[in-house]
């Protein structure tokens, strides 16, 4: 009994039980349970506004989520009580859906600084030099990449791959996706995926996108859908292939559960303080 | 080495008041105010060539005048040094005259700097960048001004600054089209990171328009602390929140380094300021 429960933990990387998170006291997790094994690439499907980049998020720790309920537990350890490096350098990553463009901070000087935080020694320049080339080749991206400012005046795709070689090069055990094939052109998604399918090997997924074509590249080994804050069902590429073709409706009639649309979210209405003072 | 050699000052350039400098002198040729004799208030730079011209500013000179001749362009640069510094300067722009001011201030001390540029006749253009910090007590007070009295004059002012502990950031920004000047394009950017509850920093854009006739004048202030979204992204990376704010702080300033071509200078700089942050 024993061994066979510490042989279970050793195969979980990642636990989710009953999350609920908000932003701007809005729920928007409301008891997610997901678990993820070593090795998987999952798939996160679900409609706009129903949780997938929230949880992506309030993995990786951003500011803005406050998490109400529920733990997320990481190799055993409870990821809630670390901050955003730690959870970092703890091996998770997350390439974000709008990278922020950061004026004046050189590509170069941001990659040896994160290279440096998973390191005893400082990595030397020539050694900086030599992987950033490797990568921003394997990348296809401009080679002045190490000169340039972080992700300013970036186009959408130079963004997404430049999150995708930050991952290669930053080595976590975790990777979470968020939309990485938005603002991809073909060549771009093609490049993107490869360099997916050559990490799999050594890295976990958990891979947010709303088109098959991305999935039917990189074979994820699951697919979950989260529907009002919670993961409603899972399945495999049928489940995805489904969504493809046929949206979200099915699985309202299916499986019974009522999606809540967007725009039944309650609205603020507040009063133009300018109207109101030339009124008095 | 550095390409920059100390001016000697040559009294046969002396009229009167003015000191006149020429091509051997105001290419890569670094001017201490304190060299200056007491009876010179003006100094004139002309020159065919582009000028790059630094000049040490100092406390104990009295009202100083810079004037371009026409047509002369190039690049003039303010120092400090590691000194309270109270002043009050002049730069007058002649017809055509072209030229990037540039006052990286990475020292330690106080400062009153006013300086006031007048672009006195036409197509006189300027461009304006200083990138300062602030630290301990020490209280900086920079009011800078553009005047437009010549037609198609043209004047691009950026103020950038970070403001550490109990110290005090002001920058004034002024822009003045006069009447009866036509074409005139003025702007001003003026940014501060505030990083400690104590600091103080004020960014005061003031644009001063008297005639119709503008093609553009504009203003943009902001004071605010590190952006939260940038400190996420690098922290996402496993930067801790105290290297996150170096780069940042670093990107803020350094760019000013891009209009400093000659390597001892910038890594000066680079110097003064890794050793504050």
């Amino acid at each position: 009994m024993h061994t066979t429960e510490r042989e279970f933990v050793k195969m979980v990387l990642i636990e989710i039980k009953d999350l609920h998170a908000s932003v701007n006291d809005i729920e928007i997790l409301r008891g997610v349970n997901l678990k993820i094994n070593r090795g998987e690439v999952v798939a996160l499907l679900g409609p706009n506004g129903h949780g997938k980049s929230t949880l992506l998020q309030v993995i990786m720790g951003h500011p803005n989520y406050k998490v109400t309920k529920g733990e997320i537990l990481y190799k055993g350890q409870d990821v809630l009580a670390m901050s955003v490096d730690e959870r970092a350098r703890a091996g998770l990553f997350l390439a974000m859906q709008n990278p922020s463009e950061v004026p004046g901070v050189q590509i170069s000087d941001f990659l040896r600084a994160a290279i440096n935080t998973k390191r005893e020694k400082p990595i030397k320049p020539i050694e900086l030099f030599r992987v950033i080339d490797k990568a921003s080749k394997e990348m296809q991206m401009p080679h002045d990449l190490a000169s340039r400012n972080l992700n300013e005046g970036f186009s959408g795709g130079e963004k997404k791959r430049h999150e995708i070689l930050q991952m290669k090069l930053l080595k976590p055990e975790f990777a979470m996706l968020d939309e990485i094939d938005s603002g991809l052109d073909v060549d771009g998604i093609r490049i993107v995926s490869q360099q997916i399918n050559e990490e799999k090997k050594d890295k976990t997924f958990l891979v947010i996108s709303h088109y098959a074509r991305l999935y039917e590249l990189i074979n994820p080994t699951r697919a979950i859908v989260m529907i009002n804050g919670r993961v409603a069902i899972e399945g495999g590429m049928d489940v995805i292939k489904r969504i493809d073709q046929e949206g979200y409706e099915w699985i309202q009639v299916e499986h019974n559960i009522n999606i809540e649309r967007e725009d039944k979210r309650p609205i603020v209405l507040e009063i133009c303080a300018v109207n109101e003072r030339s009124k008095q | 080495m550095s390409v920059f050699k100390a001016l000697l000052i040559n009294k046969m350039n002396i009229n009167d008041d003015t000191l006149i400098l020429s091509e051997n002198d105001t290419v890569y040729h670094i001017f201490d105010e304190n060299d200056l004799p007491t009876s010179v208030t003006k100094v004139i730079l002309k020159s065919s060539k582009d000028i790059d011209f630094v000049v040490v500013l100092r406390q104990n000179k009295k009202f100083i005048t810079y004037e371009l001749a026409p047509y002369t362009r190039g690049k003039v640069m303010f120092m400090c040094s590691e000194e309270n510094l109270s002043i009050d300067r002049e730069i007058i722009l002649l017809e055509g005259a072209e030229v990037k001011l540039i006052m990286p201030d990475f020292h330690n001390g106080n400062r009153k700097v006013n300086i006031e540029t007048k672009l006195s006749e036409r197509k006189a253009r300027a461009e304006w960048h200083l990138a300062t910090y602030s630290q301990n007590i020490d209280k900086k007070v920079f009011n800078i001004s553009f005047s437009h009295f010549g037609n198609e004059s043209f004047a691009d002012m950026h103020n950038y600054g970070v403001v550490l502990n109990a110290s005090t950031l002001i920058f004034t920004g002024e822009s003045t089209i006069f009447e009866n000047v036509k074409g005139a394009e003025t702007h001003q950017t003026a940014r501060i990171i505030v990083f400690d509850e104590n600091s103080h920093a004020e960014a005061n854009p003031i644009l001063n328009i008297y005639h119709n006739d503008v093609v553009a004048a504009s203003h943009a202030a902001t004071v605010g602390q590190v952006n939260a979204e940038h400190l996420y992204y690098l922290k996402s990376r496993g930067l801790t929140e105290k290297e996150a704010k170096l780069l940042i702080t670093k990107g803020y300033l350094m760019p000013i380094l891009n209009y400093i071509e000659d390597k001892v200078l910038k890594e000066n700089c680079i110097t003064m300021l890794e050793r504050v942050l």
